[in-house]
């Protein structure tokens, strides 16, 4: 009994001793699992017995509703009380057990296991142990079955055309949807589990004949520096383990589209992804990916290149306009071509507040609805949009708050983010430091604020990769697939550097030939 | 301590940042008076300056689609102590960088520019792109202030019959730094398009026709809207317009639109004098014939090309002549053009260029060629 108690006040801790032995006796392991799960309504337990020629008494121990009830019903209490065990093989418990594990018991995932340890972490995972009065052991059968919720297509990611399927936050389900797509060994699935409290399973995801052995080695280095008692997003990582932490730029990318994450695999990332969330994520992750939607590689690639330039025109415009606009009315009116400039002033007759009060107003106004419209219901999201066009847009320009030039502006600046919904919170956050150093100091200032971005761009790695990849290149493999996207039969290469273990992806540039 | 230091010189940069800055304190446009123009007078009463600036009108509201215009007038005896007083008008600081025409009157420009344009020329707020004109009427206020009923701004008007005076040649388009650069270059006399007021059936209309003959900063003539467009081809700066040629009869019967120009100046020594071959080559298209039976019946193409090339010889010469001994002005910057090709005769003549110009003997050859006669080849039949 006395290591009974060590055990349990271990486990007040959160540990239990892996040198634990487990009993022999039936009855006192029992007790000892309804110490360590006391207060827990979710475990059962429960005894069963075979009574052909000696009575052998059994227990299964598991957590409701993480199982998967028929298939211990009818793999193991069945075959189980059914079965008719010799005297000879009840006699000797070792031979017994292994009989049960071998011929009894018709579940194909079993393991033998002697560490409470072990034992307490299968039951919390949601596997069955299964017990035999007088062995120190146990068998530990996957019957694992639970509710999830049904592959859907992802809300964040939507293609007119590509694959509709996306990730759950089953972390098996999610699996499956990557091994179906890459039918080949090369995939390795590597799991660990991160959190010390919630021990959230964690499965780093990559083909090994592409991967870089450098990053791959750099990643499993971070995670392991990585302290932190639960994880319930894909997104706690992503903080603890980039690069620059300060940078409001994400330097690891997430994807909720298998297919998206397959493509990245197959250019040599690595792919990380958790138990509870849709959200894997990629790395390393470079500026342009942030342009990149899965859709691109799957229409035509002229269109795709003209959807990215409009993306990159958009994220421009975005941080530029009300730093531009500013900068151009209260500093080089001059510049202004002469009609544009006796519009403005006449729609900014008598509006009270200085230009860049009006654009701070209004663009947080903005921001509140933006805010407002994603976080309500969206039954109520239509309301949303008619209290902001109407009455914040309309009458506010009527009651001269606001001069109109203003409201378009920032209508403006408000759907050319939308554009980018990977770059909604770097994109603010430049926005609104453009703004105020073009309030400082105008147009320089305004270029000056675009020089630092440039500057900070530039100094972002992710992973020993530069995170403006390909920018500044004059390769023509470099710029492939970076604002405009190339025909596949023209990009026979990976990115440089991600893919640099095996750069091929096609013999190169070969093309549909005539008949 | 290298976090310390970093953070201090991001510090220091911002901070040094605003010290270079170009252009401290913003100003917001609701706060300015925005000039379209300003025309240039001499004061009748006090023989001061007469300043008239012509300043959009921003406070019509949401309603008005387009913004009108108010006229103020101060004398005073500097430019920018008038511009200066405005302020005391207007309550507004006035923002020249949109103004788009000067306008100067005729008195003025006789006693000499330099006094009206030094000012603008100098300052750092006004533009050196904006168009110089003459007023052909008393007093220059007057052109600027003929839309009183229609409300359209005056100065952007001129302005865009300056952009499209390229399809008429009847006028120079002279900006004021091309102006003040003409002043500054010897063997180069500037010009200024003039602007009048045409009255026809009761309505009046700006019309700019014509040019102002200047002699370094005082104006000494004026040339009609023809004789502009013979400058104009000396000049080389024809781009389009229109030749009307007569037929064999001595009535007026063709339409040459003009397509191309090139003009060659050759700066010779022929006989001991200087000497300037004018070459033109003008490609013409036939755009009208105004007469019945068509032009292949009457006269061959070879026929009008020769009668227009001898009429615009002519008339080359007939307005070199006129500058060369009416105002003595070399407008038609053969000084510079000698300096440029002749440098060696230019540095015997540099010394007495005005004369030496009056003296200049000028060939001209025209060569008129017709490429096409636009949608046919055919007159208008009469049907019965």
């Amino acid at each position: 009994m006395k290591s009974e108690d060590a055990a349990i006040n271990s486990e007040a801790d959160g540990k239990i001793s892996s040198s634990q032995p487990l009993s022999p006796s039936l009855d006192d392991t029992l007790a000892l699992f309804r110490k360590i799960f006391s207060n827990d309504g979710t475990l059962r337990i429960r005894v069963i017995e075979n009574k052909h020629s000696m009575p052998i008494r059994c227990g299964l121990i598991y957590v409701d509703g993480m199982i998967d009830r028929d298939l211990i019903q009818n793999g193991i209490t069945k075959p189980f009380m059914a079965y008719e065990f010799t005297d000879e093989e009840s006699g000797n418990p070792a031979e017994l057990m292994e009989k049960i594990r071998m011929e009894v018991i018709n579940i194909s995932d079993i393991m033998v296991s002697t560490k409470l340890d072990e034992l307490v972490g299968a039951v919390v995972s949601g596997k069955t142990v299964f017990l035999m009065d007088g062995y120190a052991g146990a068998l530990n059968i996957n019957a694992q079955g639970w509710e999830t919720r049904a592959i859907q297509e992802p809300t964040t990611e939507k293609a007119v055309r590509g694959p509709r399927e996306g990730f759950t936050e089953s972390l098996f389900v999610n699996l499956t949807l990557i091994r179906r797509r890459v039918q080949n060994s090369d995939l390795k699935f590597v799991f660990t589990d991160i959190g010390t409290r919630t021990k959230t399973q964690t499965c780093i995801c990559y083909m090994e004949s592409l991967a870089s052995p450098d990053i791959l080695k750099e990643l499993y280095s971070r995670l392991e520096r990585v302290e932190i008692d639960s994880i319930l997003d894909t997104g706690y990582l992503a903080e603890l383990i980039r690069d620059e932490p300060y940078s409001p730029f994400e330097t690891i990318g997430n994807t909720e589209r298998p297919d998206a994450l397959v493509s990245k695999i197959m250019e040599g990332r690595i792919a990380v992804l958790i138990e509870g969330t849709p959200f894997a994520l990629t790395l390393p992750y470079v500026f342009v990916e942030n342009f990149q939607a899965s859709e691109d590689y799957y229409i035509n690639y002229y269109f795709a290149s003209f959807n990215r330039l409009l993306r990159v025109l958009g994220a421009f415009m975005s941080i530029s306009i009300p730093a531009g606009y500013v900068a151009l009315v209260t500093y080089a009116q001059e510049m202004v071509p002469t009609l544009l400039l006796l519009s403005i002033a006449t729609a900014r007759q008598s509006v009270p507040f200085p230009t860049i009060v009006e654009a701070l107003l209004m663009l947080t106004i903005f921001e509140v609805l933006r805010e407002a419209g994603a976080r309500i219901p969206t039954s109520i999201g239509q309301a949303v949009s008619i209290v902001g066009a109407l009455v914040l847009g309309q009458a506010a320009v009527d009651a001269r708050i606001v001069s109109a030039p203003m409201v378009i502006m920032v209508g403006l600046t408000g759907i050319t983010t939308l554009l980018n919904p990977r770059l909604t919170g770097p994109l603010i956050i430049v926005r609104l430091a453009l703004l105020f150093i073009a309030f400082f100091l105008g147009i320089y200032g305004y270029f000056f604020g675009l020089l630092g971005l440039v500057i900070h761009l530039m100094s972002l790695r992710s992973f020993g990769v530069s995170y403006m990849l390909g920018v500044g290149s004059i390769r023509p493999q470099d710029i492939k697939d970076t604002a405009i996207r190339a025909p596949w039969w023209d990009m026979y290469l990976r990115p440089a550097m991600i893919g640099a273990r095996n750069m091929k992806r096609k013999p190169s540039n070969k093309r549909a030939k005539r008949p | 301590m290298r976090t310390l230091r970093r953070v201090l010189s991001v510090l220091v940069s911002v901070l040094l940042l605003f010290s270079i800055s170009g252009c401290w304190n913003y100003t917001e446009v609701d706060d300015m008076s925005i000039v379209a123009g300003v025309a240039i007078d001499k004061n009748k009463a006090d023989g001061k300056l007469l300043l008239t600036v012509e300043l959009v009108d921003t406070n019509g509201g949401l309603d008005k689609t387009q913004a009108g215009f108010k006229m103020i007038s101060l004398s005073g005896d500097t430019m920018f102590e008038i511009v200066r007083n405005i302020i005391s008008i207007t309550g507004k600081k006035l923002f020249w960088s949109h103004a788009k025409a000067i306008i100067v009157s005729e008195e003025v420009a006789r006693e000499g520019l330099i006094k009206a344009i030094d000012w603008y020329s100098r300052d750092t707020e006004t533009r050196s792109d904006v168009f110089i004109f003459v007023s052909g009427e008393k007093t220059a206020r007057e052109v600027l202030n003929l839309n009183s009923t229609t409300q359209a701004i005056m100065s952007f008007e001129l302005a865009q019959m300056m952009r499209d005076e390229k399809y008429i040649s009847s006028a120079p388009t002279v900006e004021i730094w091309d102006f003040i650069d003409k002043l500054e270059t010897l063997g180069n006399n500037a010009v200024a398009p003039i602007v009048n007021i045409h009255v026809k059936n009761g309505q009046k209309n700006e019309r700019v026709e014509g040019t102002a003959v200047f002699v370094e900063d005082r104006m000494v003539g004026k040339l009609d809207g023809d004789e502009t467009k013979s400058m104009l081809f000396v000049k080389n700066l024809i781009t389009g317009g229109v030749l009307d040629i007569e037929d064999k009869h001595g009535t007026p019967s063709y339409s040459l639109e003009i397509i191309s120009n090139q003009t060659k100046l050759k700066p010779r020594m022929a006989g001991g004098r200087l000497q300037m071959q004018i070459e033109t080559m003008t490609q013409t298209g036939l755009d009208e014939v105004m007469t019945v039976e068509g032009f292949m019946k009457g006269e061959t193409i070879q026929d009008i090309e020769k009668r227009a090339s001898e009429r615009m010889e002519a008339d080359i010469l007939a307005v070199i002549h006129k500058v060369q001994q009416e105002y003595d002005a070399d407008i038609f910057a053969f000084g510079e053009n000698v300096h440029e090709n002749q440098p060696k005769i230019w540095a015997k003549v540099k010394a007495h260029w005005p004369e030496a110009f009056a003296d200049l003997d000028v060939t001209v050859s025209s060569k008129v060629e017709i490429q096409s006669s636009a949608k046919t080849t055919r007159a208008i039949r009469l049907g019965d």
